[in-house]
């Protein structure tokens, strides 16, 4: 165990020096949460929608459904969806209605679709019944209305949801966002521990301690605490960074985030060491990444996978980003307690023993002992 | 009773055969010298005797034990042929990391470095990274984080590579004070005048042994003058047709 603390002292003293390293691991993902900072904090995208001979009343609908409207000519209207410079047309005749849309931002174009439907259901003229005054042989006049209960006719009622998880005001970034916290961690941890056990390979530093009376657990235990002390810090800085600055939405406890964000952490530490086995340069643990990283982020539950085909699935529940992203939306997003994210924590630390073990054995190309 | 043995060792990468059966003793006390030109698989039969490489076959046994052992390879000192050194620490926290191994600490650790540094013939500035050294500054550093412990027996593969000839001369008068002292030191190199040095020389090429002795039996039975005509003499005899049609690896 005291060779466990030499190694980590070692990688820290190393970490002390570098201080670009240092720089990078906690920079690069600073930039690119303040670019998701402004990204968030830009408001809505209003449609632009053209119109042409709509009355004022569908107008100002359209207005308070959040559309910007300008009237335009048929043609003129064309030409600018055509250009996309504009997002929609609206033309009436009478009360038919003919609407183009620009169409190649789906987002968009359900926002001019929603827009419409609000404006139409605003306007829509309920039939009214009236009963037609009746005047008696005596001259006196009887209002009918006042004795047949007559049915009035009302637009149905859109019931306010109510929400389990989340608000009304949450948006689609929301639901990526505990995604990307874990997915950034895992990608910058990857690289670094990955580069530099692979410098340790081609240095020839790691045979030279593997001529001392070192255990080959040893050295293994010794990097996953030397760099997971690191990847502590650089974790915390990401998630407290994504909460508390940019304004993630996280429904639940900020240390369970920082929990589930290390164990990915540790598990892109674990594989990243491995990994680094095939690699014979830095290069190549970046070719690596492509392989080994790469697909699993995109099967990591971040798009929906329910409706592909199954081996796909079965596939995504080999990736441990798939546990690491389920526990981040669990607890971000559901605001879950450790309860509630159990199963995928403990799937995510049985990666990283896993992973420990087998880098052991790796070891064993060196030494038998 | 050798300090070092190795029996019949073979390896292999892929399907060259690189170490084809060496058999080796090293005695108590003396400076054994590993002579071949590079890519005669001078390195890889260093690692396997330092237990840093599994051979295919064969036997390596230690102080009278069985290798790889950690409780032997504490007692071992080794030299990598690459200088091995954390380029981005500075030269006291290398000697720090591998002191801590061998449980050197605090003042203990103070003392074994000054004295590893000074039989290596290097002053070091305590706030400079590795990286800014010169390769022979980088090759005694290498050579002190290998005396550090006051190994018994020191393996050290090409340790005076790169050095200057004054330099090389001071480490060479050091390795015969230790070996006086009881150091039992096994060494590789491929320059002539380094090999004289030593008190047994094994001539190697293309992973096996062509002759073993003394500098001056092996010139004297070659009746040649210099180790070299003597090393050419015994590589006609052993292998009268090159060995290796194939293109050589170089296994260093």
């Amino acid at each position: 165990m005291r060779n466990t603390f030499a190694v980590m002292a070692r990688i820290l003293h190393q970490f002390k020096h570098d201080k670009r390293t240092i720089f990078m691991m906690i920079i690069a993902p600073v930039i690119a949460l303040f670019i998701l900072n402004i990204l968030f904090g830009s408001p809505a995208y209003e449609p632009l929608i053209l119109t042409d001979g709509v009355s004022s009343e569908f107008t100002s609908a359209l207005e308070d459904a959040d559309a910007r409207i300008e009237a335009a000519s048929a043609e003129d209207a064309m030409q600018r969806l055509d250009d996309a410079t504009a997002d929609g047309f609206i033309a009436a005749d009478g009360d038919t209605y003919t609407v183009w849309v620009e169409g190649s931002d789906p987002s968009t174009t359900g926002k001019v679709l929603r827009a419409l439907a609000s404006a139409i259901q605003a306007t829509a003229t309920m039939p009214t019944i009236e009963l037609p005054t009746v005047t008696l042989p005596n001259g006196m006049e009887l209002d009918l209305s006042e004795y047949i209960d007559l049915p009035t006719f009302e637009a149905p009622a859109i019931p306010d949801a109510q929400y389990v998880h989340g608000d009304p005001d949450m948006n689609t970034f929301d639901f990526f966002g505990p995604v990307f916290i874990g997915i950034f961690v895992f990608f910058f941890v990857f690289i670094t521990s990955g580069v530099s056990f692979v410098r340790e390979r081609t240095g020839g530093t790691l045979e030279r301690v593997m001529a001392t009376p070192i255990r080959r657990w040893e050295i293994v235990l010794g990097y996953v605490l030397g760099f997971g002390v690191f990847s502590l810090i650089q974790t915390f800085i990401v998630t407290w960074a994504a909460v508390y600055w940019v304004g993630f939405t996280n429904l639940g406890n900020f240390w369970l985030v920082l929990a589930v964000a290390e164990s990915m952490a540790l598990v892109s530490l674990t594989l990243g060491i491995l990994v680094s086995e095939f690699a014979h340069t830095e290069f190549q643990v970046i070719q690596l990444l492509q392989i080994i990283v790469i697909p699993q982020i995109l099967l990591s539950g971040m798009f929906d996978l329910s409706q592909t085909p199954q081996w796909m699935q079965t596939l995504s529940r080999c990736f441990p980003i798939t546990y690491g992203a389920e526990a981040m939306r669990g607890v971000m997003l559901r605001g879950w307690d450790l309860k509630g994210i159990g199963v995928d924590l403990a799937v995510l630390w049985g990666f990283i023993l896993v992973f420990i073990v087998l880098n052991v054995f790796a070891l064993r190309k060196y030494r038998r002992i | 009773m050798p300090v070092l043995t190795a029996r019949d060792i073979y390896q292999r990468f892929g399907h060259q055969e690189v170490l084809r059966g060496l058999s080796l003793d090293v005695e108590p006390g003396e400076i054994l010298g590993l002579l071949g030109p590079s890519g005669a698989g001078k390195t890889t039969f260093v690692n396997v005797l330092a237990g840093v490489a599994e051979p295919a076959s064969g036997e390596v046994t230690a102080f009278g034990e069985k290798m790889p052992s950690l409780k032997l390879m504490r007692r071992m000192g080794y030299m990598a042929q690459s200088d091995a050194l954390y380029m981005d620490l500075t030269a006291g926290e290398n000697l720090a990391f591998f002191g801590a191994i061998y449980g050197l600490s605090g003042s203990a650790l103070k003392t074994a470095s000054a004295r590893a540094l000074e039989t290596a013939h290097l002053i070091v500035d305590p706030r400079k990274l590795v990286r800014d050294y010169s390769g022979g500054m980088r090759r005694r550093l290498s050579l002190a984080t290998a005396l550090l412990h006051a190994p018994e027996l020191l393996i050290l593969d090409e340790p005076t590579i790169g050095l200057d000839p004054l330099h090389r001369v001071d480490i060479w008068d050091a390795f015969r004070a230790m070996a006086a002292g009881g150091t039992t030191i096994l060494v590789t190199t491929h320059v002539m005048d380094e090999a004289e040095r030593c008190d047994r020389l094994s001539l190697i090429r293309e992973g096996i042994f062509i002759a073993q002795g003394t500098p001056a039996e092996l010139k004297a039975s070659a009746k040649a003058a210099t180790l070299e005509d003597a090393f050419l003499h015994f590589a006609r005899i052993a292998m009268p047709e090159p060995a290796f049609v194939e293109t050589e690896r170089c296994v260093d």
